[in-house]
């Protein structure tokens, strides 16, 4: 997987190759939009992530001149404005998901994969990590074949830890994703709800799946 | 009204001047008329003596004349110590006054040595004249006399006198006296005044009844500048004041005022851009910070020292940008004309639903979580997620301060126009002098210092209520509790 990023601000584009490398993409970063352009013409990327604002041509146009010319790679947008007026601006430009600075960057590689998953495989019905499963049709969940009673919040919670089994998810993330709301108090209600998810699908076995980072966030892995 | 108004303040003044200015000129009107009529009195008798005077020599010359035709004429032609001009004069006095225009008047005739000769009318106390020899006939001026005559019930009866010596042959003759009742004075002044003093007072009431209205006329417009300024605060200092159309000194005041208002808003809205430019400019370091600290820590090779530190700097750099969040979003309540994305919201559902999502973290703290009200749909039009934030920030807080074993109550229900939601716990209360300044940036009032919470929170919940149109009221009584009230206008289609 190729991915362009296109970022002016030098230490941002740099963490972001660091960043995508190390999950095993192949990174190339252009400076301006021009370049941004170029390079886009020139290679086969499967997604590109680009700034809003950049020198010579500003990430609008640049995502505008791109669908325009039948540029198919999914596109993500980098702002530091998070305004709704900003977002749909980005979005009907032709972009496929936004992103604001400043951003989690577990949250960045969840966007990209969804983005990268988006073009490519179809939607799963079931989740299964271990012996843990999440039917989403049915909105059950089960662990060794033994039903676990879940609330719908709680079921919300532990699908999103599934869809991201073994990566670490932030409580800032699991805010936006479950509950929707930006709020940072809320972290206590984060940790009280995932720890009850905790006890109902971890207590009765030896093998726990939901795992604390400390300073991060949660991460469901077998 | 007012006392220290200035509407109040001019009637008083206004009702002063009137009154000293009626009074004034009631006096003049008075005087002036008492001695007109004097005047008119003395003229009326001057007239009637004179009058007397040449109908009794008439009458005199006439007789001695007839006497001396007849053969026996009478013994003398002076008048003076004649007993033929006593009796004349008496006859003139019983017939002579039969003349309408001498009603109302008493006519005496004296002799030189001041002795009653004749009276059209008997006077007791005023049958003599009161000077000597009348010589040399009274001064103009001395012939006018004020006389007193107590009548017959026992009243006293003022007359106005006018003695007039007749003259003959250098000597005195006779002296002839008109007196007419001063009451004929009297009554009309009695009148007049009785006039004046009835009317000053209605003409003062009439006038300060026209002194109010014409001051509250003319100050009407300051009034209306009253109630928009009194509108006016940091969330719509765009509102101007209308401007008499009348360029006087009101319409002057209220030009200045709007002047000034310009300026503050300018000065407003410099400060609320500048914040926003200064947290979006703080956002991009930021987010290289935590980007780096993040990729750091995810592709390791770091020692597990070093790994602390860019933990414990990560949470830092994340406080930073959660208080950076606050502030944009504050910035953005204030701006006039907030992004808020308004639909139509069911309060009681979004309250009940968030305090289940606090249920759990209030169970895990032995606090009992308790709705009540709410059971019908109440509809407000608002930002969801900005109201559900509200929400967030109350109940975080009332679980935060609530002891164990303590209680959070979340009561809704419509009050009229409003819906009041009241989020109460029974935690340490919050000091009243403190109370004024909960809803202050960056002041956390004497609470605890849990959490990291920045003392934006209820900054935030205000500027929420108030951007829908609505307000939060406090109510806390230390050791008892507190009680956050919000306070939105219902939904009106």
């Amino acid at each position: 997987m190729r991915i362009l990023v296109v970022e002016d601000e030098r230490k941002i584009a740099e963490f972001l190759r660091k960043g995508l490398k190390a999950e095993g993409y192949a990174v190339d970063v252009a400076g301006d939009g021009e370049a941004g352009h170029f390079m886009a013409g020139t290679q086969d990327y499967d997604l590109m992530i680009l700034d809003l604002r950049l020198p010579k041509m500003d990430g609008i146009t640049l995502c505008r001149t791109l669908r325009a010319e039948k540029f198919a790679a999914p596109i993500l947008m980098l702002t530091v404005r998070d305004s709704v007026k900003d977002k749909v601006q980005g979005l009907d430009s032709g972009a496929d998901d936004y992103l604001t600075k400043p951003f989690d960057f577990e949250e960045l590689l969840a966007r990209v994969r969804a983005l990268l998953r988006k073009c490519g495989a179809t939607e799963a019905t079931r989740l299964q990590v271990d012996d843990l499963v999440v039917d989403l049709l049915g909105h059950t969940a089960s662990r060794a074949s033994a039903a676990i009673p879940l609330t719908a919040k709680e079921f919300s919670l532990l699908e999103y830890l599934m869809r991201n089994a073994g990566v670490v998810v932030s409580r800032a993330m699991i805010a936006e994703h479950v509950w929707d709301i930006h709020f940072d108090s809320f972290s206590n209600v984060i940790d009280v709800s995932v720890n009850h998810l905790r006890s109902k699908v971890d207590k009765d076995f030896p093998k726990k799946l939901i795992h604390t980072v400390r300073g991060r966030g949660y991460v469901l892995k077998a | 009204m007012n006392v220290k108004s200035i509407r109040f303040r001019m009637t008083c003044w206004y009702l002063l001047a009137l009154a000293v200015t009626f009074i004034l000129a009631g006096l003049i009107v008075f005087r002036l008329t008492s001695r007109a009529l004097r005047s008119d009195l003395d003229d009326l008798l001057e007239l009637r003596a004179e009058g007397i005077a040449a109908s009794i020599d008439t009458f005199w010359t006439v007789e001695s004349q007839a006497a001396l035709r007849a053969g026996h004429p009478l013994s003398s032609t002076g008048k003076a110590e004649n007993a033929d001009f006593r009796r004349l004069a008496q006859r003139w006095v019983e017939e002579g006054l039969r003349d309408p225009v001498l009603v109302d008047i008493v006519v005496q005739l004296f002799g030189p040595e001041g002795e009653l000769i004749a009276a059209s009318q008997a006077l007791p106390g005023a049958t003599l004249l009161p000077f000597e020899a009348l010589a040399p006939f009274l001064a103009p001026e001395a012939r006018f006399l004020n006389i007193v005559v107590p009548s017959t019930s026992g009243e006293r009866t003022r007359f106005r006198s006018l003695t007039l010596p007749v003259a003959e042959e250098g000597r005195l003759a006779y002296a002839i006296r008109v007196l007419g009742p001063q009451a004929t004075v009297e009554a009309p002044l009695r009148t007049l005044r009785l006039i004046l003093f009835l009317v000053l007072p209605c003409a003062l009431v009439l006038s300060g009844a026209f002194g109010a209205w014409l001051a509250g006329r003319t100050l009407r417009p300051v009034d209306r500048m009253v109630d928009s300024a009194r509108n006016i605060s940091a969330e719509n200092l765009h509102v101007r004041l209308a401007i008499p159309d009348t360029r006087d000194e009101l319409s002057r005041l209220a030009d200045t005022f709007n002047g000034m208002l310009e300026r503050i808003e300018q000065g407003f809205s410099f400060h609320r851009r500048f914040w926003e430019d200064v947290a979006h400019e703080l956002k991009t370091p930021l987010a290289i910070m935590k980007g780096e600290i993040e990729v750091a820590l995810k592709t390791g090779g770091a020692t597990p020292e070093d790994r602390q530190v860019l933990e414990s700097n990560l949470e830092e750099v994340e406080r930073l940008i959660r208080l950076i969040e606050k502030m944009l979003t504050l910035a953005r309540l204030d701006r006039r004309g907030a992004p808020l994305e308004m639909s139509e919201v069911d309060l009681a559902a979004l309250a009940g639903r968030a305090s289940e999502e606090f249920r759990t973290l209030a169970e895990d703290k032995k606090i009992r979580l308790v709705v009540t009200g709410g059971t019908a749909p109440i509809r407000v039009r608002g930002d969801e997620a900005r109201l559900r934030g509200l929400l967030y920030v109350l109940l975080d807080n009332a679980v935060k301060f609530t002891p164990a074993g303590g209680k959070v109550g979340v009561d809704i229900g419509p009050d009229g126009p409003e819906v009041r939601l009241a989020v109460s716990d029974t935690g340490p209360g919050i000091a009243p002098d403190e109370l004024p300044g909960i809803f202050d940036r960056f002041r956390r009032a004497g609470r605890p210092a849990e959490g990291d919470g920045f003392g934006l929170g209820l900054s935030i919940a205000k500027a929420v209520a108030e951007s829908h149109g609505g307000r939060i009221e406090v109510l806390s009584r230390v050791g008892a509790g507190s009680t956050f009230t919000v306070i939105l206008p219902l939904f009106r289609r």
